[in-house]
């Protein structure tokens, strides 16, 4: 051992990754979403090597420098150059001072209270929004799709309301809910219809992307009417179902920030409108940015749930 | 015990009707399978074969004559019987539940029947799989397979209901020669274990002879029988027997009396139909 040539030496640490790697490789390009294989290496090992296979290619650097050259645009257009029009715009140096500072001068920071606060409502609003969404829109979608006279009902009445842009609801939504309940559920109900309206229509579409093979097969082997609900409509529904609770989602984010400008207490809409109103103008930009990240974060979580419940679809091959 | 599977097919004819030009599919079709037979239909594209097993299956009514199942009326001008488990069909380009894996695709039959309680259908299944040769794949999703190994799986999920007839619809057609004779291996040695009926479409004639005990000649459409060949080869047959002399008489045989009749199709034109 004492005699190991010196250009050895760490050897068989890196040959162990390398070999690990390389299995993983291997994994990857014979056998594409077996979940044997998947069990026979550590989660672990496999994210570290789909990260740095991420970073080996050239498209994260370049949606970096895609952001980077959007906020340089900012700040010259604000703060370096003044553009008119733009000058009085909050700069990207302001921004960033105001969000990371310890005592804000308008209340929002990273370390405030206040600033998790509004977040905290707007997901809550939109999580209740998502789920009776989700529980309403998904059983009509299926029933749409699966029983042609319920969807000769159903169907032009739902295409006569969905173009109603959500705004135009406000008033109605206000009247509904008038002192029947608090005064988060207008809110909600806004937030609510867009993403229904995404929901029931995907889902329909979804039921009707099934090959008619399918119900053949499954009359053939014995189904009843719930067997080919439950074991055809519904899981051949799937990739459809989640692209339209990812859409509805995003819409949803869009119908809560309008609502939540018009009537609310609390959430990101309400500190953007609010901060308007107060000439608050680096909140504005505070709260416009987290709304995209948390967005983003709903739509990823969204697409993750989808992909492990559907291994079997190509798309969510390993 | 249940009755063996005897299908009697008599003077059945079938109009379609699309955009108001009637096209008669099948014209005074019958035939008699008796319980146990493999009986192989060839014909040229659009000669009503498929029309007529979509009317065993009970996916298609006939517009004339009747078809009986042991004796039942399965299929006739009046009504047509929903389709069952007791003749299971095997689809062209495959229907095995992507979203379910090979296991849960076989017990499929057993547990909505309320045959078997989820478990005991998997276990079922489990065997029958094994016992087929298919064993270690039971967790894999149908996407994971080759169209060899898909096909079996579906040949297994109709069988475990023990139907009284198989109806197999051109299965092999989307397969290269190697894999087809394999896949035909397979469906010879099963048919060997169970000796189910079994009604199967095909355009290929060296596939007809080599699993048949009588080939079916269907006529260009509209459809009616136009000859019948026996197979006298015994079973269990293998490969071997596919160089013999008798199978090639056979061949030329069942080759003149269908290219006469894909000669006319070819020359009509006409789109196939379902």
């Amino acid at each position: 051992m004492a005699d190991t040539p010196r250009r050895n030496r760490g050897c068989p640490a890196r040959r162990k990754r390398v070999e690990r790697a390389l299995s993983v490789v291997a994994i990857d390009t014979s056998r594409p979403s077996r979940p044997a294989a998947t069990g026979q290496i550590s989660t672990w090992s496999l994210s570290l090597f789909r990260l740095r296979h991420w970073l080996s290619q050239s498209s994260p650097y370049l949606g970096f420098l895609g952001v980077a050259g959007l906020v340089l645009l900012w700040y010259l257009s604000t703060e370096f150059f003044n553009v008119p029009r733009f000058n009085k715009l909050p700069g990207p140096v302001s921004v960033w001072r105001e969000f990371t500072s310890a005592s804000p001068t308008f209340g929002i920071s990273i370390y405030t209270p206040e600033y998790y606060m509004h977040i905290f409502w707007s997901i809550w609003r939109v999580l209740q929004a998502f789920f009776w969404a989700t529980v309403l829109g998904v059983p009509l979608g299926l029933f749409m799709g699966w029983k042609r006279t319920f969807r000769d009902y159903t169907f032009p009445v739902l295409e006569i309301v969905r173009p109603i842009p959500v705004l135009a609801w406000v008033p109605v939504a206000i009247l509904i809910f008038a002192g029947i309940a608090s005064r988060e559920a207008p809110v909600i109900f806004l937030a609510f219809l867009a993403t229904f309206f995404a929901t029931v229509l995907n889902t329909m579409l979804g039921v009707e992307s099934i090959d008619e093979v399918y119900f053949r097969a499954a009359r053939c082997l014995g189904s009843k009417s719930r067997h080919i609900f439950f074991r055809v409509v519904l899981p051949g529904a799937l990739p459809f179902i989640f692209t339209g609770l990812q859409i509805g989602v995003g819409v949803g984010w869009f119908s809560l920030v309008a609502a939540e400008m018009i009537s609310g207490e609390y959430g990101l809409g309400f500190l953007i409108w609010d901060s308007y109103v107060l000439s608050q103008f680096p909140v504005i930009i505070i709260a416009m940015l987290t709304l995209g990240v948390v967005g983003y974060a709903f739509s990823a979580i969204i697409r993750i749930i989808g992909s492990t419940l559907m291994r079997w679809t190509d798309r969510s091959a390993l | 015990m249940t009755p063996a599977g005897a299908i009697n097919i008599h003077n059945v004819s079938k109009v379609y009707d699309p955009g108001g030009a009637n096209v008669l599919a099948v014209d005074n079709c019958s035939m008699d399978i008796a319980p146990g037979e493999f009986c192989v239909i060839v014909g040229p594209s659009g000669c009503g074969k498929t029309t007529l097993l979509n009317a065993i299956a009970g996916f298609h009514e006939i517009t004339g004559g009747e078809i009986r199942l042991d004796g039942r009326p399965i299929c006739t001008r009046e009504f047509t019987a929903e389709p069952g488990a007791d003749r299971i069909v095997v689809f062209q380009n495959g229907a095995l539940f992507p979203w379910s894996t090979v296991l849960n695709n076989v017990a499929y039959g057993p547990v909505v029947q309320g045959a078997a309680s989820r478990p005991e259908a998997k276990q079922k299944a489990q065997s029958l799989l094994s016992e087929l040769g298919l064993s270690g794949i039971g967790g894999r999703y149908p996407n994971e397979l080759s169209s060899g190994m898909r096909r079996r799986v579906e040949i297994a999920r109709a069988l475990i209901n023990e139907p009284k007839v198989l109806l197999l619809d051109e299965p092999f057609r989307a397969m290269d020669a190697l894999t087809k004779g394999v896949a035909q291996e397979f469906l010879l040695q099963a048919y060997d274990r169970v000796r189910k009926t079994v009604f199967f479409i095909t355009h290929d004639l060296e596939e007809a002879i080599f699993l048949a005990d009588r080939v079916l000649v269907m006529t260009t459409r509209p459809g009616r029988i136009k000859q019948t060949l026996h197979v006298d080869f015994g079973r269990p047959r293998n490969f071997k027997m596919r160089a013999s002399k008798q199978y090639l008489a056979l061949k030329t045989q069942v080759f003149e009396a269908v290219r006469e009749e894909a000669v006319s199709a070819f020359e009509a034109g006409e789109r196939e139909l379902a």
